[in-house]
């Protein structure tokens, strides 16, 4: 018994969770941390020619960490498993016998087999962006020079959780990144402490803040305060990406300004299907309805009035370019951009939603089928789209990059700069590398995980000077980034 | 393996043998395009690829889907009609799937007993341990609380010199309403002949014959046995046993062993000190059974009561500059007043930060003292007036989830309490 005790206890240290208490409620550990003990449990349990499928096991994993994970999918494939893994961190890739790439690219675009078996088996170009970063033929870029800030927040006293007595100063209207290792108090400090605090001088709505003492500088020079996490934007099948970004509206003043619409006397909210007028009424303009079996389950059914269209076929009869509005729903985001690229006002406020690198994303689809990664990602085009240059919103993102493939990431830092260009300032709780290289300011947590050996700051500064100072592990990952 | 595949025929995955590769072929589920690919069993496989371009559908649409929609149908349809129907991917044909078994990244729990330790299995294993080799100590002497079993006895008779003169002997007990000179004539048709009476060994005959009183409480018990001790004789260690068996039975648990007018009490009973213990089970150390659980908050470590964080939000105040929240306002000030006044008198620093203040100074802010009234004491005050609703309302500003008073969180309950 003391054996089996011993083995689960090694397993749990060996997939990063050695900091866990064995009290803790499953209900306040992280996705990561979740997916990792179910692991783990899966290791203790000696089953053997099964097939073990994860999605991102790296997820909220420090670099030193992932390498212990390895070792652990390792363990999992010699007892005799085959171990699938969806997955973008580099580690992984270089770790596996063999990578399957789907591509080339995303969406429409994507769907077919581009490269098949290990690192060592490609030689130059190929067709695939993932083996042309991992060969490093494609890259992203290290800012040429980090930006200079003079006004900032500092918070003293930060006794969160395992965090102790910190005080630490958070610059503004640059890109800043708190890293560390797993269980290091980035979350605590970030999300317990600092969120909530400013969210209660803004008056937005927040709940309690963590301890801590006060926070004091320039916090006037804030007007509002955005948690961007990966919270899905809705539920509700009636919202999608264009309604979030406020496209939608210009596309209906758009149809209804048509000459034939004019004659008709439809207004804007005819080419609505959330209200009644023009969409179809069988439906209720979800194009499709839901046949309730008893004992099994629920069967949608492609609506028959309107065959799926959401709209009436009096709606449907106006055209712009030769496109309804069923059709222009039906659009990716990169196809709308060509289709509406004379019509700026509509355009612009597509655009940002392909800035942050979700071309592939149809207009028309329900919120409640985007990843949470997507979803994300739509509320950072959301605000991309406002641009108006009187506000200094302080955007708080945790792990941008989760589902994201290095050809997105270099997009998503695109428009996160493209941000702070407007004169927002941003913090992101991440572990990725290629994205820590980027900031212009590190706040590294640590030294180690947990309670006893977390909860310290351990560097503050700028990317070289991280590296020059040698100090954590953050320093030892980022200096192979940074040469 | 051929590393471009796009340009292979598609009768090429035909030829592999399912027993080495997992073979999709012609996948159409969402975007993916006619996908065919085979995957090689026991190896570590990463699939990649950029946001949206069909990782997902591969892996748990089509794989993943296929090996859970194969085990349902290999059940019987009556369990089947439980199920719900799944829908077979959008595929040519699949081969070589294996039980699958998907680690998604959810946290679909939100029940508060659910802690790594149960989700882990750990924690059913340390209960196990816990109860089965788990000692129980009497808080009173610190020695081991253990049952006495028959052979324990017989043990340690056996370990007494050779030749000792030994007596077996039990309580006698009087169920009310009895009288003593009946018990006796019972206990001569059960074949018993003598009594102890104080220690000393008395006939029952003449016990039951006799025209003194006895006074009641005196320590009368029954002699089940007189055996002079010998380890070698199997036959005597025999009798022995069945005797010190007769006096658990007739001692309601107890049994006494006088040697050279010496009594070593033995009890089957799980107790020590004059204590009852419980003994040791599965359920008793798990915080999700009654049995184990404190009983103030059942098992979840915390209840309901005054947040300190609340009550003193910055602990670098001192008392005079208002670190008890509640005391700042000007009518709850008065609470404050005494401790301002007389606080000297007690040795309480009220110009020094919270965060300073030893454990006994705390203590007293805590509870107070006589003359002072502590925060504890306000907020019994506050509660005795919660028909009003402003009182009411100060109250739920201070209420938190706060560590069980009773158990201090280990969410178990104390052993000697039950």
């Amino acid at each position: 018994m003391i054996t089996e005790i011993r083995s689960r206890l090694g397993y749990l240290t060996e997939v990063g969770l050695g900091y866990l208490t064995l009290n803790r409620l499953t209900s306040t550990l992280s996705g990561g941390e979740y997916q990792r003990i179910k692991l783990a449990t899966s290791l203790g349990s000696a089953l053997v020619g099964s097939m073990y499928i994860m999605d991102e096991p790296s997820i909220g994993l420090h670099p030193r960490d992932t390498n212990q994970m390895i070792g652990v999918l390792k363990t999992l494939r010699d007892l005799g498993n085959t171990v699938i893994v969806v997955e973008h961190e580099e580690e992984i890739m270089r770790a596996a016998d063999q990578i399957v790439d789907i591509g080339p690219g995303a969406g429409m675009h994507g769907g077919t087999l581009v490269f098949q078996g290990s690192i060592k088996d490609v030689n130059g170009k190929s067709t695939s962006h993932t083996m042309d970063y991992l060969k490093g033929l494609e890259n992203i870029q290290v800012p040429p020079k980090r930006r200079k800030w003079k006004d900032s927040i500092t918070i003293f006293g930060a006794r969160e959780n395992n965090l102790k007595n910190l005080k630490v100063k958070i610059p503004l209207a640059v890109l800043t990144v708190v890293t560390g290792v797993s269980g290091s108090g980035k979350s605590t400090l970030v999300s317990k402490i600092l969120y909530p605090s400013l969210g209660r001088l803004m008056g937005v709505f927040a709940e309690t803040p963590g301890k801590y003492e006060r926070i004091d500088g320039d916090t006037s020079r804030l007007t509002s305060i955005e948690f961007v996490d990966q919270h899905p934007i809705g539920k509700s099948s009636r919202s999608n990406p264009i309604s979030y970004v406020k496209a939608y509206d210009a596309i209906r003043q758009l149809y209804s300004d048509q000459s034939l619409s004019k004659k008709r006397g439809y207004k804007p909210s005819v080419f609505s299907f959330n209200v009644e007028g023009g969409r179809c009424e069988t439906c209720q303009g979800e194009g499709e309805t839901k046949v309730e079996m008893q004992f099994m389950a629920d069967i949608f059914l492609k609506c028959e009035s309107c065959q799926g269209k959401r709209f009436k076929k009096e709606t449907l009869e106006i055209e712009w370019n030769g496109k309804n509005i069923a059709e222009v729903l039906d659009l990716t985001v990169e196809e709308a951009l060509e289709f509406f690229k004379d019509k700026k006002p509509v355009h612009d406020k597509i655009l940002p939603l392909y800035d942050v690198g979700l071309g592939y994303v149809k207009l028309g689809q329900s919120s409640n089928s985007l990843s949470g990664g997507e979803a994300q990602r739509v509320k950072l085009a959301s605000f991309l789209g406002k641009n108006s240059s009187s506000d200094h919103i302080l955007f708080i993102f945790d792990e941008p990059t989760t589902g994201l493939h290095f050809h997105d990431i270099s997009k998503l830092l695109k428009a996160i700069n493209a941000l702070i260009d407007q004169g927002h300032s941003v913090i992101i709780i991440e572990h990725n590398m290629e994205v820590i290289k980027c900031a212009d300011w590190i706040i590294d947590l640590g030294p180690e995980g947990g309670e006893k050996n977390g909860g310290h700051i351990v560097f503050e500064g700028t990317p070289e000077a991280l590296v020059k100072s040698s100090t954590g592990h953050t320093a030892r990952f980022l200096k192979e980034k940074l040469v | 393996m051929p590393s471009s595949h796009s340009d292979l025929k598609d009768t090429y995955y035909d030829t592999l043998d399912p027993r080495e590769y997992i073979i999709i072929k012609r996948a159409r589920v969402n975007n993916l395009k006619n996908l065919s690919v085979a995957i090689p069993r026991n190896k570590f496989v990463v699939i990649t690829g950029l946001s949206g371009s069909g990782k997902s559908s591969l892996a748990f649409d089509t794989l993943f889907a296929e090996g859970q929609r194969m085990y349902v149908e290999s059940l019987s349809s009556y369990a089947r009609q439980f199920l719900g129907r799944m829908e077979k991917p959008e595929v040519d044909y699949i081969r070589g799937v294996s039980p699958a078994i998907a680690i998604e990244q959810k946290v679909n729990t939100r029940n508060p007993r659910s802690t790594v330790g149960t989700s882990t299995e750990l924690y059913d294993y340390l209960k196990l341990l816990f109860a089965r080799i788990g000692k129980t100590r009497s808080p009173v002497s610190g020695k081991e609380v253990k049952r006495d079993t028959v052979t324990d006895v017989v043990e340690w008779i056996n370990q007494l010199p050779v030749d000792s003169k030994i007596i077996i002997a039990c309580p006698l007990t009087i169920p009310t309403g009895r009288k003593l000179k009946g018990e006796l004539e019972l206990l001569l048709s059960k074949g018993y002949t003598r009594v102890l009476v104080k220690g000393e060994p008395q006939l029952i005959e003449e016990l039951a014959g006799t025209k003194k009183k006895i006074p009641k409480n005196t320590e009368i018990e029954i002699l089940i046995d007189r055996i002079v001790t010998n380890p070698t004789d199997e036959d005597l260690n025999y009798r022995l046993a069945d005797s010190v068996q007769t006096a658990f039975f007739e001692g309601h648990g107890d049994c006494f062993v006088y040697s050279d007018k010496k009594k070593t009490p033995f009890s089957d009973r799980f107790e020590l000190d004059g204590m009852r213990f419980t003994e040791p089970s599965v359920n008793f150390f798990s915080f999700n059974n009654p049995y184990g659980a404190c009983r103030t908050c059942e098992g979840f470590g915390k209840v309901l009561g005054i947040d300190t964080d609340l009550v003193i939000p910055d602990k670098t105040l001192s008392l005079y500059e208002g670190a008890v929240a509640p005391w700042r306002s000007e009518v709850m000030g008065k609470w404050a007043q005494p401790w301002l006044k007389h606080g000297a008198k007690y040795d309480f620093p009220i110009h020094r930060p919270i965060a300073d203040l030893n454990h006994k100074e705390l203590e007293l802010l805590w509870n107070g003292n006589k003359d002072l009234d502590g925060i504890h004491d306000f907020f019994k005050y506050v509660e005795s007036k919660s028909h009003k609703i402003q009182y009411r309302v100060l109250l739920s500003r201070y209420r938190g989830r706060t560590t069980c008073p009773d158990c201090r969180a280990p969410a178990f309950v104390k052993t000697r309490d039950m």
